[in-house]
């Protein structure tokens, strides 16, 4: 069995439909997309091939950078914010009693597994001013002065944009952590208690460390998943108010869909690929580097 | 235990390929136009708009429910688009992936992406056959667009259409306030009203739907109409003196507090239920709504535009709704073109009925019904309509294109954030309105 899985072939075997697959409708769709971003096109016919023209009006264009700037303040909020949280979450939810334990790990899930719709919604009603949870929860604290219109607030919207969609994927990662600290062998634990360190320093100095690979993973999924981020923006607050809260995939689509111009949307859809490659290299490149053994 | 895992293995197999022979399509629908033999029904895809309370009740109340006796032949698959930036988008999406509806209500903006992509009916030949052009009073309404022919039929409702702003009477006579004829008493009105916790006016702020629609237009016409008329007709541009103070009162409104504080967010349904709920005591709003005010308000009234001039009457001038190339619309490709146009026909009449008996007003198409029981302040609406000197067309729904649309919208949606800068706005949006219909 074991000479059967390290046999070339049926390594190729078995992967080979998946990449097919994934080259089909993942790498092949770039080609025709590279093409449509060299020429004029209003989603129906390409019309005068105009070179590198569409990508030099994309990257003078200022609401383009605003776009960019926007989904790389989700992603950083997703990053320095979401992914600690996570992993705190998934450390208290190890010193839990069994029946805690198994009470958590199954609702931590819940919001990921809700329709962004539902969730987006839910939030929206949160920020409504006149009878949202959240003005509502400020003027019982006494803190009435401080109450907004969250969503139509251009200083606010988009930090209220990125905790929902931040929310709705802090137990999944959770759960990831969780799992990675399942794989951490006990008898580290038993000797750092013989030693007596505590809670503390038995996160800090065992669980985090060798939790790099796991961290990687969460930090990849976390990071792509910002970038991408369109649904909560569109259902929330449709880029607005104006552009204030657009991230570059709602650029992307208001650029393609509303001004009917697929020829500058297809060129944001080429830098934004060429961005997640970057920001994947550089993940790889300094993140995990080497496998940790005590 | 290896038995039963092959057995297993080979029901499970044998159940995967059952189901996947499910997803076939077994259409045995030959390509390209068929003939139709009486007893064959013909499948007609409809997408309308579902996020419109009239659209609805024109959908569920008349479209449906007469169908299979004006047209037994014709099996109608109804596809709901919701409204506003989610329509167009639905119907964009359509367009560029080559699968329309057979037959779909649009709006001019709309309408010129599809007629530029080539994907519209020429209706003409059926338009006339059916002689449905003889049955207009106002023969603009079915006037071929600039290449001789017919793109879209309607009821001719839309023309008549045009914004009011509605106020609750008992609130403005409860709290002492004078109902405003300028601008500045409107703002004065407002700041009394905010100040005895009253939300002054109920607009439908969510992508600038209502500066979009109507309130930038407005704003222009109540100190010079000619203004608004001469950007329709491209003899003008942002630039316009009256152009930018438009912008700016808009701008004013929403510092003083005119609108409800999360106005960016506000759709159609909250806008509307805010104002017959009494939690605000004006409206700018099309007077499609009227009928569905009057049933809910008791004490319904609409002013006249304050006016933003001296000596200026903004009754004078009007701004009315509709454009050669708002109707319903049909497909090229569509399988049947004569059912489908008959079918579009069918629901411009369709809409002509509902509005002529249920909202009791008036339509370009005469469907001969009379329209009784007007109530005095839809009457009132219509003697002003018609007795008004200036009719100005709206600018969203017959001058922008598709990109002004869209930019213009995310302009309007800063201008109600009250942050936004007339001067920014006119930057931003004349390199657009330069290439307006280009």
């Amino acid at each position: 069995m074991k000479k059967f899985y390290s046999n070339k072939v049926a390594i190729c075997i078995f992967t080979l439909p998946t990449l097919i697959l994934f080259t089909l409708f993942v790498v092949y769709p770039i080609l025709p997309e590279i093409l449509i971003s060299l020429h004029k096109n209003d989603g129906f016919k390409s019309s005068a091939f105009v070179g590198l023209s569409n990508y030099i009006e994309v990257l003078k264009s200022p609401v383009f950078w605003k776009s960019n700037n926007n989904t790389l303040i989700i992603v950083a909020i997703s990053t320095l914010i979401g992914i600690p949280i996570s992993l705190l979450m998934a450390l208290l939810i190890d010193i839990q009693t069994k029946w805690i334990k198994r009470f958590f790990k199954a609702t931590i899930v819940f919001p990921a597994v809700l329709s962004v719709t539902v969730i987006a919604q839910m939030w929206v009603a949160i920020y409504e001013p006149q009878w949202g949870l959240l003005n509502r929860f400020l003027k019982y604290l006494g803190f009435a002065n401080i109450t907004m219109a969250w969503l139509s607030n251009e200083k606010t919207v988009l930090i209220c944009v990125a905790v929902a969609f931040v929310w709705q994927y802090l137990g999944l990662n959770a759960l990831l952590f969780y799992t990675g600290i399942k794989t951490i062998p006990k008898t580290y634990y038993e000797a750092a208690l013989i030693d007596g360190a505590g809670f503390f320093k038995c996160s800090i100095k065992i669980t985090i460390p060798l939790l790099q690979e796991m961290t990687k993973y969460v930090l990849f999924v976390s990071i792509l998943g910002s970038m991408s981020q369109f649904a909560h923006v569109k259902i929330m607050t449709s880029g607005g108010p104006g552009d204030a809260s657009r991230s570059v995939i709602y650029q992307l689509y208001y650029t393609a869909f509303s001004m009917s111009d697929f020829g500058q949307g297809s060129a944001i859809a080429v830098l934004f690929i060429i961005e997640c490659l970057m920001i994947t290299v550089i993940i790889n490149k300094f993140v995990a580097r080497e496998k940790l053994e005590f | 235990m290896t038995k039963f895992s092959k057995v297993f293995s080979l029901v499970l197999s044998m159940a995967m390929v059952i189901s996947l022979s499910a997803c076939g399509s077994g259409s045995n629908t030959e390509k390209g136009k068929s003939d139709v033999s009486k007893t064959e029904k013909v499948k007609i895809k409809f997408l309308s708009l579902s996020a419109d309370d009239n659209r609805n009740k024109i959908r569920e109340n008349y479209i449906k429910k007469n169908i299979a006796k004006e047209m037994p032949n014709v099996e109608v698959e109804y596809d709901l688009g919701g409204g506003g930036q989610d329509y167009y988008n639905k119907l964009k999406t359509y367009n560029a992936s080559g699968d329309l509806p057979d037959v779909w209500f649009s709006e001019q903006n709309l309408s010129l992406v599809v007629l530029n992509s080539g994907n519209s009916l020429d209706l003409t030949q059926y338009v006339k056959k059916e002689g449905f052009d003889k049955k207009f009073t106002m023969k603009e309404v079915i006037a071929p667009w600039k290449d001789g022919k017919i793109y879209a039929v309607q009821s001719g409702a839309d023309q008549y259409f045009t914004p009011r702003l509605f106020y609750h009477k008992d609130m403005f006579v409860k709290n002492n306030i004078k109902v405003p004829k300028t601008f500045d008493e409107l703002l004065t009105a407002c700041k009394e009203l905010k100040s005895k916790g009253i939300t002054p006016m109920s607009i439908v702020g969510k992508d600038g739907w209502a500066p979009n629609l109507f309130m930038l237009q407005t704003m222009m016409m109540i100190e010079d109409p000619n203004v608004a008329l001469n950007l329709a007709n491209n003899k003008t541009d942002f630039n316009n003196p009256v152009v930018k103070n438009a912008i700016g009162r808009i701008q004013k409104l929403v510092q003083v507090g005119a609108f409800d504080k999360g106005v960016t967010n506000v759709d159609y349904g909250p806008a509307v239920e805010q104002f017959t709920s009494n939690k605000t005591a004006m409206m700018a709003m099309f007077t499609w709504e009227l009928p569905n005010l009057e049933k809910t308000c008791k004490d319904l009234d609409y002013m006249q535009w304050p006016s933003a001039k001296e000596g200026l009457d903004t009754s004078a001038s009007i701004q009315y709704w509709g454009a050669p190339l708002s109707g319903y619309m049909v497909s090229k490709n569509t399988e049947n073109p004569e059912v489908a146009a008959k079918f579009a026909m069918f629901c411009a009449k369709e809409d002509a009925v509902y509005f002529n008996t249920e909202n009791k007003s008036p339509t370009a198409y005469n469907t001969g019904i009379k329209i009784d029981g007007m109530s005095e302040l839809a009457q009132k609406n219509f003697n002003e309509f018609n007795a008004s000197k200036l009719k100005v067309p709206s600018l969203w729904a017959s001058v922008y294109d598709t990109k002004m649309s869209a930019e213009i919208s995310t302009a309007d949606g800063k201008l109600l954030t009250g942050q936004y800068s007339p001067a920014d706005f006119i930057k931003n949006i004349n390199s657009v309105w330069k290439n307006n219909g280009k």
